[in-house]
């Protein structure tokens, strides 16, 4: 009895296996007919349950589900643009993820791909939910942003925001209601689960879920109780696009098109007008991004670099390499009978000796911009935020990105690259190097790299003063300050200076720029009414910075104002040694100005510029981080900030120090687009196009950039980056201001000698026809 | 590989040849055996008298054929082809180092200097290798050296124009390295037979 038990349960698993195989199967199979089908389907929610839309709380569809029925979506989920942390096998390298923090001068590139000089979000200490966070604006949803209930760090809120599933119609839409936009605004909401409905345009998702308590889950429901601020999130589906059983027909384009592949893929030149674009002359030759980053339903899209071939043992993929389609893969070396995909035109390469096609890449003289003595600095979409559309400003101008800079690849081929320089808060502990994350350093930096949101608070507050019909400025060295939408400081206009270089408080009335508080003679018998109201009011504001950093005063000529019990008291004081008048603190140490020396330096230097941090700032906030224990296991850290290619530390006397360290060296990626006419290939011009004594391809310079300003960034020669030799590239380069009298001499000499073999020609020929012979002489 | 094994051999076979055939002329050594005729000069090689004679020939060859001005055609053409033989052949053709780099801008410049002296070679003293005035095996090997350089020349243009696409460029660099070895091996015969026709008389 237990035998036959045994063998049927054993018959039963086999046959379970087998059925599960055959339907794993099924869906990778693909049937033959070459038509899209109509996806006319009912919707799923990540319950499994059928969506219907006319219910109270429908929730988002879920494209596990929904789309599970015919596409694998396990699959799809091991595919490039999800395997960042499963993959084993990485690639070339790729453009990293840019942690921005402009406020600590953070930019950090990141990446779960094992590529040189970025680091591993888990080397930071980043969990997948802090990763999702700052970049799923432009991510595709899946892999670590839909991660298992093991994976879960503590402070991650997955229960209320919901896994990030793969947003399939994020790439496969045919819609023209497929809104990016809309898919960063719900994910920066936490809207996870309702992110891929509303961007799809198939629902109007509201509700904020980091607003919510991470205890709330979607079986709690809308909370009646709050309609103002933690609204539950919650999507009102399109009737329209539902039929009497519930379908919906979902546009799918099963090739994306190329406006959904570059609202994360684009990079153009910083400072364009988009109207003065040209596009890859792939585009403009009708070709899609998905005509040569193909994929199957594994989505191991093909990258199409030399060499992903071999990496990923698929043959197919050298099809897709610049020689794939351009010079075939059988007939090589026979132009025109060998085109390969499409019948790519077949390059002559007329006059370009055949060494340059053993050490460049084809993207050297065919991609990218024309190399610059200054570079390329282009800004990209997941580098620079864009493609994001709203009120608020997404984009950032940091990271400087640089292209096209040439660098000999672990290949020996050169290759064009964009290329960024670091900069983050770190500390080095014996030999190893970490950097930290922007929340530890502002709380360590508070009142160092504040400056101007504490300005601003000032300007905030006296803008609300009673009776100031006008908007509150600073005055600095000839600047004005003013106080922006963004909590910062603008700078308002740049005119000549004041001369003690001292802080001025001024408001702007219908365009007359006034003083704050008029001059006046306090020791008079008989005082403004005005003037004393308005010091009054002044002071009455400034108690309303939180926090104040005393009790605010006003100084003026030996006399003292300041509140007692909200009344304006006015008192003689003798002038300490290190005058102070005007609007002031009073501390415990004395009186302190409203805004420090420090602090007027700072906004300066930085405010109105891309750069974010002083040199005094960095040597501040490394003071404070050496006095302050910011990790116990890590006291005995060194602590350092590195920036424009440069590690600053601090010495034995506490002065800023500035250091080469391969941390601070740039990250580079290849680059594989835009790819220009082969009319504006490197080289049309001719070998001067690179070899002359001062080209940039050889001899430009990457200078050092970031958020700090110093005089002390690294640069790097582009022959470096190639390893080449400079003073021979500068010889090599002379040599062809005389290669046209050598190309001369050669001309010539052929002729001659071509004269004289001729006519040895003709004598033989007049010898052995006898004509010579013949001839008598007269 | 198929050039390197070719040149090898090429360049084997006419040591092999040449010197045979000075064995053959070299009556005081007939009682050595051809091998260790072969090492006794060799050995030679490595002494300084052989070299001194080598300069006294050379000297006179250079005094009796090129009067004045002419002697720098001669020097430039002899030297010129040398440095092209070590940077070509040794750099290039056997393998030791790509032909790259400062050898191959020197080797393109002596190329120029050698295809002017060449030129100018010809201009005065092609009337002496008639085939009525000179032995034919004497013309002949001076008209095909002429012809190589012709096609060295030739294809050294075709690889620096920027009209000659890259297959193009691909077969004449190997036309020119198969017309530098035929010039060896010509100007070495050229050699060998002139020197030999000075020494009966």
């Amino acid at each position: 009895m237990k035998k036959t038990a045994f063998f049927t349960l054993l018959l039963a698993a086999v046959i379970s296996f087998f059925l599960f195989s055959f339907s794993q199967e099924k869906n990778l199979i693909w049937n033959g007919s070459r038509t899209v089908p109509v996806h006319h389907i009912p919707l799923k929610d990540e319950l499994d349950q059928p969506i219907i839309p006319t219910e109270t709380y429908p929730l988002p569809y879920s494209s596990r589900f929904t789309c599970a029925p015919c596409h694998d979506y396990d699959t799809i989920n091991k595919g490039f643009h999800f395997n960042a942390a499963a993959a084993q096998e990485h690639g070339r390298a790729g453009e990293p993820w840019i942690w921005i923090d402009q406020k600590t001068g953070t930019i950090l590139p990141l990446s779960y791909r094992s590529w040189k000089g970025m680091w591993h979000p888990k080397e930071i200490g980043l969990s997948f939910w802090e990763f999702t966070l700052l970049f799923s604006r432009h991510m595709t949803g899946g892999g670590i942003s839909e991660p298992g209930e093991d994976e879960e760090s503590p402070k991650s809120r997955w229960v209320t925001s919901g896994k990030l599933e793969i947003n399939c119609l994020g790439c496969h839409s045919g819609s023209r209601l497929q809104n990016h936009s809309e898919w960063a605004i719900q994910v920066l909401r936490h809207n996870f689960r309702w992110a891929a409905t509303a961007a799809s345009g198939l629902g109007e998702a509201g509700g904020m879920a980091s607003r919510l308590p991470p205890t709330w889950d979607i079986y709690d429901g809308p909370n009646p109780d709050d309609k103002e601020y933690a609204i539950v999130p919650s999507v009102i589906y399109r009737r329209s696009f539902f039929d009497s059983k519930h379908r919906v027909f979902f546009d799918i384009a099963t090739k994306p098109e190329d406006r959904l592949c570059i609202a994360c893929h684009s990079v153009s030149p910083a400072g364009t007008q988009k109207y003065m674009l040209e596009s890859d002359i792939h585009s403009a030759a009708g070709l899609k991004c998905i005509d040569c980053h193909r994929n199957s339903i594994t989505h191991q899209m093909i990258r199409g670099y030399e060499g992903e071939a071999d990496e990923q043992n698929d043959p197919v993929r050298n099809e897709f390499t610049c020689k794939g389609c351009h010079l075939g893969q059988e007939f090589p070396k026979k132009p025109r009978l060998n085109s390969g995909r499409f019948g790519a035109p077949y390059p002559l390469h007329k006059g370009i000796p055949e060494v340059h096609f053993e050490k460049l890449s084809c993207t050297v003289c065919h991609v990218g911009p024309l190399p610059r003595q200054n570079y390329t600095r282009v800004m990209t979409s997941r580098a620079n935020r864009m493609g994001i559309f709203g009120i608020a400003r997404w984009y950032t101008d940091m990271p400087y990105i640089s292209e096209p800079v040439y660098i000999k690849d672990e290949n020996g081929i050169i290759t064009p690259n964009r290329l960024m320089w670091p900069a983050f808060w770190g500390e080095i502990k014996g030999e190893i190097l970490k950097p930290l994350k922007p929340e530890k350093i502002k709380d360590a930096g508070s009142g160092i790299l504040d400056v101007e949101n504490r300005i601003a608070a000032i300007l905030l507050a006296l803008s609300v003063t009673e009776g100031l019909e006008g908007t509150p400025l600073l005055q600095y060295s000839g600047k004005s300050f003013k106080r922006n939408e963004d909590g910062e400081l603008s700078v308002f206009s740049n005119s000549s200076g004041t001369p003690d270089n001292s802080a001025v408080w001024l408001f702007n009335k219908n365009n007359t720029i006034l003083p704050l508080i008029s001059d006046f003679d306090p020791s008079a018998e008989e005082q403004d009414p005005d003037i004393e109201m308005r010091i009054q009011n002044t002071l009455t504001t400034l108690l309303t910075i939180d926090p104040p950093p005393g009790s605010p005063v006003f100084l003026h000529r030996n006399f003292l104002y300041k509140l007692v019990d909200g009344y304006l008291d006015k008192s003689k004081y003798t002038k300490e040694k290190e005058m102070i008048s005007g609007l002031a603190w009073e501390t415990d140490k004395g009186f302190e100005p409203l805004v420090s020396p420090f602090q007027l330096q700072t906004i300066y230097a930085v405010t109105g510029k891309e750069q974010t941090l002083t040199e005094e700032q960095v040597k501040r906030l490394l003071n404070v981080l050496a006095q302050r224990n910011i990790d116990p296991d890590l006291n005995k850290s060194k602590y350092f900030y590195i920036s424009s290619g440069k590690m600053f530390t601090l010495n034995e006397k506490g002065e800023l120090q500035k250091s080469d360290h391969s941390a601070a060296a740039p990250v580079v990626w290849p680059l594989g687009h835009q790819v220009r006419p082969a009319q504006q290939s490197l080289g049309t011009g001719g070998c001067k196009d690179c070899h002359t004594v001062n080209s940039p391809f050889f001899f430009s310079i990457v200078k050092g950039t970031g958020p700090l300003i110093t005089q002390a960034s690294a640069s790097r020669s582009a022959s470096s980056f190639m390893s080449l030799d400079k003073p021979y590239q500068k010889i090599f380069g002379l040599s062809f201001t005389a290669r046209p009298v050598l190309k001369f001499i050669l001309i010539i000499a052929a002729v001659v000698i071509a004269l004289f073999i001729f006519i040895i020609v003709l004598l033989f020929l007049g010898k052995i026809s006898g004509l010579l012979n013949n001839r008598s002489p007269r | 590989m198929i050039f390197f094994i070719t040149t090898s051999c090429m360049i084997l076979g006419l040591i092999i040849a040449l010197s045979y055939l000075r064995f053959r002329i070299d009556k005081q050594d007939k009682t050595r055996s051809y091998a260790s005729w072969l090492v006794h000069k060799t050995k030679l090689v490595f002494k300084i008298s052989t070299w001194v004679n080598i300069k006294k020939t050379y000297n006179s060859w250079k005094t009796h054929h090129y009067s004045g001005y002419k002697k720098w055609i001669f020097i430039g053409s002899t030297l010129s082809y040398l440095v092209l033989f070590i940077s070509g052949f040794l750099f290039s053709a056997l393998g030791l180092i790509r032909l790259q780099g400062v050898p191959l801008l020197i080797h393109v410049s002596f190329g120029g200097i050698f295809a002017s002296c060449a030129a100018l070679t010809l201009l005065f003293r092609s009337g002496d290798y008639q085939f009525e005035s000179s032995p034919f095996i004497i013309s002949g090997l001076f008209w095909l050296f002429v012809l190589s350089v012709f096609i060295l020349v030739l294809t050294a243009i075709t690889m620096m124009l920027p009209f000659v696409s890259l297959l193009w460029i691909q077969t004449a660099f190997i036309f020119h390295r198969y017309s530098a070895i035929i010039s060896v091996i010509s100007i070495s015969l050229l050699i060998f037979f002139t020197l030999k026709k000075s020494d009966n008389k």
